[in-house]
């Protein structure tokens, strides 16, 4: 493969960059700016986290079951 | 449809789900992976045994409801290691047989590979490199890497076989399958995440939400800085700059395949790229957890999404969110931390399909022009990852389960000693995913004459900026979260 591969990119052509790839690297950019800003808004208007830690009842056990649940069937 | 019996990806759906169903039928009373191999931190080397037990004796079984049939209690540690041995030497050779593959060369393979895989994992387990407090006794010492050890001398092991041992891997090609191995460990995780999510939907949502706005900043941006510099600086061709600044900003090799059909480039453009994304995908994983430790002591979740962002192939960057909690102990419930880089790894997975479909138009409409030319949507559901599907499947419906027996106490049991026992697997794939990975990581592929100029696109984006704008994105969307 070694070969095949230095002749591979010996021979890549050079290509200029067409208007249509610099408007989809400039609107990926832009996009991307503009939404990650959208995006960071609505997560802490609509999906903020506990900045804290949670409290003790929503502990789990080792295999991910919340140990709440299991405590309160006990009592009961 | 018509692939569901011959894919890697698809066989990862129907491995998941048939374990994940076993797992289940304790809850009609019946328990049927109790036998599996349980591994547990040991101390010394003539009591070995320790270190492993059936999953029917951990303490996640202690809560099982009286009168289920689960005789496995008492079963030595090493007939659990045989029947675990054997029961996934079965069923992954007859899914290597239905994937026309060499079922008889898969299954010698594999057996060298579960072996040595679970060696490392029994390493890695030990009392002076895993022992954590309150285990640890007071005086002992111990590195305090916590069982997740065992998952780096798996990467080592794989990677000393790989480089210095060429033969050796060759033979064990037919069953060298670490995209198999973590997309199956993956839908038996979502099962596991869904239990979790019941003790705190609130965090399981800004997860999910944010894991979902994360990777589309990922996909937006690193594409096209990448894909930019591979053309401007580097006077790549479009057919290399594409497929390459997918390799590289995606999702490494199932992204750059992806594109190299989309824009219809030459098959051997792919194959060079993901040989790369292989090599640099292992450099990632031994340092960036280490780095996200060293540099994120307090910031837990960031540090995983961070691991599902920068880190490329679903298998490196799983791995290297599993390392990741492992370097966390005490400091959070770290199996929130697997489960964000899990999500976030997921949603590039579902959106590789999404943006190949979007170049396949650019390249087919304003690129090469050809009127004969069409893009089918029928591409997105092809490019689909399938485990993907197996992952939400499990997930939904032990969520479901869970929200339906939080009143119950048996069934709750029941419930915890499935997720224990499908666990079992989850872990086995997953230190069989750090060992495979090692022997696919060919370093010496970076000497090859003629792939330098790949290699500098690779390392200047990868580490120029692919790894500090995803630290920065990671740090918008998940800084102050810190789940206990």
């Amino acid at each position: 493969m070694e070969p095949e591969m230095r002749r591979e990119l010996e021979a890549v052509p050079d290509e200029p960059l067409l208007p249509v790839e610099k408007k989809l690297i400039v609107g990926s950019l832009v996009l991307g700016i503009v939404l990650l800003a959208l995006l960071a808004w609505i997560s802490s208007a609509f999906f903020a986290a506990p900045a804290t830690p949670t409290p003790p009842e929503t502990k789990h056990t080792a295999a991910g079951v919340p140990a709440v649940l299991l405590e309160r069937g006990v009592r009961t | 449809m018509r692939d569901a019996f011959k894919t890697e990806d698809w066989w990862a759906v129907w491995v998941g789900l048939f374990v994940f169903a076993l797992s289940l039928a304790i809850l009609g009373g019946v328990d049927l992976l109790g036998w599996a191999v349980d591994t547990r931190i040991w101390k010394q080397l003539g009591s070995v045994q320790e270190g492993m037990a059936p999953v029917a004796s951990a303490d996640d079984y202690k809560a099982v409801p009286q009168g289920t049939f689960s005789p496995y209690r008492q079963l030595p540690g090493v007939v659990s290691l045989l029947l675990t041995y054997a029961f996934l030497l079965v069923v992954l050779s007859t899914g290597a047989g239905a994937m026309a593959l060499d079922a008889r060369r898969f299954a010698a393979g594999f057996t060298v590979i579960f072996w040595a895989s679970y060696l490392c994992w029994l390493v890695g387990n030990t009392y002076h490199i895993a022992a954590t407090p309150p285990k640890l006794a007071e005086g002992d010492w111990s590195l305090r890497l916590t069982g997740e050890a065992g998952f780096i001398v798996a990467l080592l092991a794989g990677l000393v076989i790989g480089n210095f041992f060429p033969r050796a891997t060759g033979w064990l090609r037919e069953a060298t399958r670490p995209e198999w191995y973590i997309k199956t460990a993956i839908v038996i995780l979502g099962g596991f995440l869904g239990v979790k999510a019941v003790g705190d939907p609130r965090l399981t949502q800004a997860i999910l939400f944010r894991g979902f706005a994360a990777i589309i900043e990922a996909y937006l941006i690193y594409w096209a800085l990448v894909y930019f510099i591979a053309r401007r600086y580097f006077r790549f061709s479009r057919e290399w700059a594409a497929p390459l600044a997918s390799g590289i900003s995606i999702c490494g090799v199932s992204a750059a395949i992806a594109t190299g059909a989309a824009i219809r480039a030459r098959p051997i453009v792919p194959v060079m790229v993901s040989s790369l994304v292989v090599v640099f995908s292992v450099v990632e994983l031994l340092l960036l957890p280490f780095l996200a430790h060293a540099v994120l002591p307090n910031e837990p979740m960031v540090a995983a999404a961070w691991m599902g962002l920068a880190v490329k192939t679903d298998g490196a960057a799983v791995a290297s969110g599993a390392v990741t909690q492992g370097l966390f102990p005490g400091q959070a419930d770290t199996q929130w931390m697997l489960m964000t880089t899990t999500t976030v790894k997921v949603f590039i997975d579902v959106f590789i399909g999404v943006w190949a479909f979007v170049l396949a138009l650019v390249w087919v409409y304003g690129i090469n022009k050809k009127k004969a030319e069409t893009v089918p949507a029928a591409e997105i559901w092809q490019r689909f990852p399938k485990f993907v599907i197996g992952y939400f499947l499990t997930f939904v419906v032990l969520l479901g389960l869970a929200l339906l027996f939080r009143d119950s106490p048996g069934r709750m049991g029941a419930l915890k000693a499935a997720t224990a026992g499908s666990n079992v697997f989850r872990v086995l794939f997953f230190v069989m995913t750090f060992f495979t990975i090692g022997l696919v990581s060919n370093f010496r592929r970076l000497w090859q004459e003629g792939i330098g100029r790949l290699a500098l696109v690779y390392l200047i984006s990868l580490f120029g900026f692919i790894i500090w704008i995803g630290l920065g994105i990671s740090w918008i969307f998940f800084h102050g979260m810190r789940p206990s």
